[in-house]
């Protein structure tokens, strides 16, 4: 187990490695998105008060929850680098920024999309959506900070402590925003997830997309780094072999 | 400078205080810019939202507080900068002295300086505002409490940032989202008092954060002082 951990810490071998397997992890999320949100959007009953709107949960939900989870595996990489200098860690921390970023803007846009029906407006200043926008905002930041940086170590560096000071507020800036959400607003129980009601083939698509949606998110986030190893080892050996390699290869074909 | 490596540690922090009042009293803008920057960004509230005292009244400690923040985020610019052109803060950083102690120093002097100013200005301003009586002491109670934590975090943010020749946005977008916590209790402490309600449990909060945030922070500050030092 450990001796894994410490191979996946070489780029090379990260490479490698995750080029055997990426195929069954695409063909899994191809299988897993497919029947999920066939089922889910074109199969599962409507429910008896939203009609067909809820459908969109199948996308919102999973999306909301990963973009909390990226978050907190970004932070885990960024310590990662920070403590043992893994500089895997560091570029899979630098491919999180993005994607959380964007899959935490998908949730909040596919959320705007469910207000309109369901509470009659595009924004409420509530506490959930409150404290998704503002996780838009760090991510942000950290993407800025890294790209202000002209090398790529201290920018490197710089990312991961402001990572790891994030991931200690994010709680803090969470449960503000909760108690902030019931002093100014009578608590309007937006509660949507109400499990009890929801007969089993409601979730068990959505079982399926979320897995798929994870498959996707990692099949993203293994791409990205290996994107990123190519560049920082442009320099190196095996990956002039490797170039060499695929020229003669589509030179053949 | 001295040679510090015998000095006690209470010397040191009082040297270094001394040492950041004295650089600020010689260059006063460090002292007075955030403070006519808040007195000139709270004006314009009436100027542009409209001066009829109940709409006021109803922004008044929000404003305060928006204007505050926004003061100390501007401000932090002197706290480094300065200090890593000439040299001083690599200094600093090889000094023999717990940089943890020399950190927390630097940001109280800052506090010093660019805080206190605007806290004895705010009770003024919110009289302007239209803010009723009951408000002014949670409002001051909470400032009291809540700058310093906004000083630190900002200081985490320009140590970031410092070895970067233009840095002021991004600095913005990186700690105004960490500034959230601090406003939201601030704010609610002069709407808890205005409705009636207790406001101690929140100044409790706020004086959590603020112990959690000088126990945490110099170790993120000086992990990217060096960083940007380098």
């Amino acid at each position: 187990m450990w001796q894994w951990f410490l191979q996946l810490g070489s780029p090379r071998l990260f490479y490698s490695k995750t080029d055997r397997y990426l195929p069954w992890l695409s063909w899994i999320t191809v299988i897993l998105l497919g029947t999920g949100l066939a089922w889910g959007l074109a199969f599962t009953p409507p429910d008896y008060q939203m009609g067909e709107n809820y459908r969109i949960a199948y996308i919102h939900v999973p999306m909301a929850t990963l973009a909390m989870g990226c978050y907190a595996m970004m932070a885990c990489f960024s310590a990662g680098y920070l403590i043992w200098k893994i500089k895997v860690a560091d570029m899979i921390a630098k491919a999180c920024a993005p994607i959380g970023a964007s899959i935490t803007a998908v949730a909040l846009a596919t959320g705007s999309l469910w207000g309109i029906p369901t509470w009659g407006t595009w924004w409420i200043w509530d506490a959930r959506l409150t404290s998704t926008l503002i996780m838009l905002f760090l991510y942000v930041g950290i993407i800025a900070l890294r790209s202000a940086f002209d090398s790529i170590d201290s920018g490197a560096r710089a990312c991961a402590v402001l990572s790891l000071v994030g991931v200690v507020n994010l709680p803090i800036i969470k449960y503000s925003v909760d108690w902030w959400n019931t002093l100014h607003q009578g608590a309007s129980n937006l509660s949507l997830s109400d499990t009890a009601a929801n007969p089993p083939e409601v979730w068990i698509p959505a079982f399926f997309v979320g897995f798929g949606v994870l498959g996707f998110f990692l099949i993203a986030l293994i791409l990205r780094t290996r994107n990123e190893i190519l560049l920082r080892e442009r320099r190196a050996q095996w990956v002039s072999d490797l170039v060499e390699g695929n020229q003669k290869e589509s030179g053949h074909a | 400078m001295m040679n510090n490596s015998r000095m006690g540690l209470g010397s040191v922090v009082v040297a270094t205080v001394r040492r950041e009042l004295l650089l600020a009293f010689r260059s006063p803008g460090d002292v007075i810019n955030p403070l006519m920057f808040f007195i000139i960004a709270v004006t314009l509230f009436p100027l542009g939202g409209g001066a009829d005292s109940a709409f006021l009244s109803g922004i008044a400690s929000g404003v305060i507080w928006v204007t505050t923040l926004l003061a100390i985020m501007f401000s932090m610019e002197s706290l480094f900068r300065a200090d890593y052109e000439d040299g001083s803060l690599e200094q600093l950083l090889m000094s023999p002295q717990p940089l943890y102690f020399l950190l927390l120093a630097k940001v109280l002097s800052h506090w010093l300086i660019a805080c206190l100013p605007i806290l004895i200005l705010a009770p003024v301003f919110a009289v302007m505002l239209a803010m009723p009586v009951a408000g002014i002491l949670p409002l001051i109670l909470g400032l009291l409490a809540g700058t310093p934590i906004l000083c630190l975090l900002g200081a985490i943010g320009m140590a970031l940032t410092v070895g970067l020749s233009r840095s002021g946005l991004l600095l913005a977008v990186l700690i105004l989202p960490l500034y959230i916590p601090v406003l939201v209790f601030g704010t609610g402490m002069v709407s808890a008092a205005l409705d009636s309600l207790p406001y101690t449990g929140l100044l409790a909060l706020m004086g959590a954060m603020l112990v959690l945030a000088i126990c945490l922070s110099p170790l993120a500050i000086a992990a990217a002082l060096r960083i940007s030092v380098n």
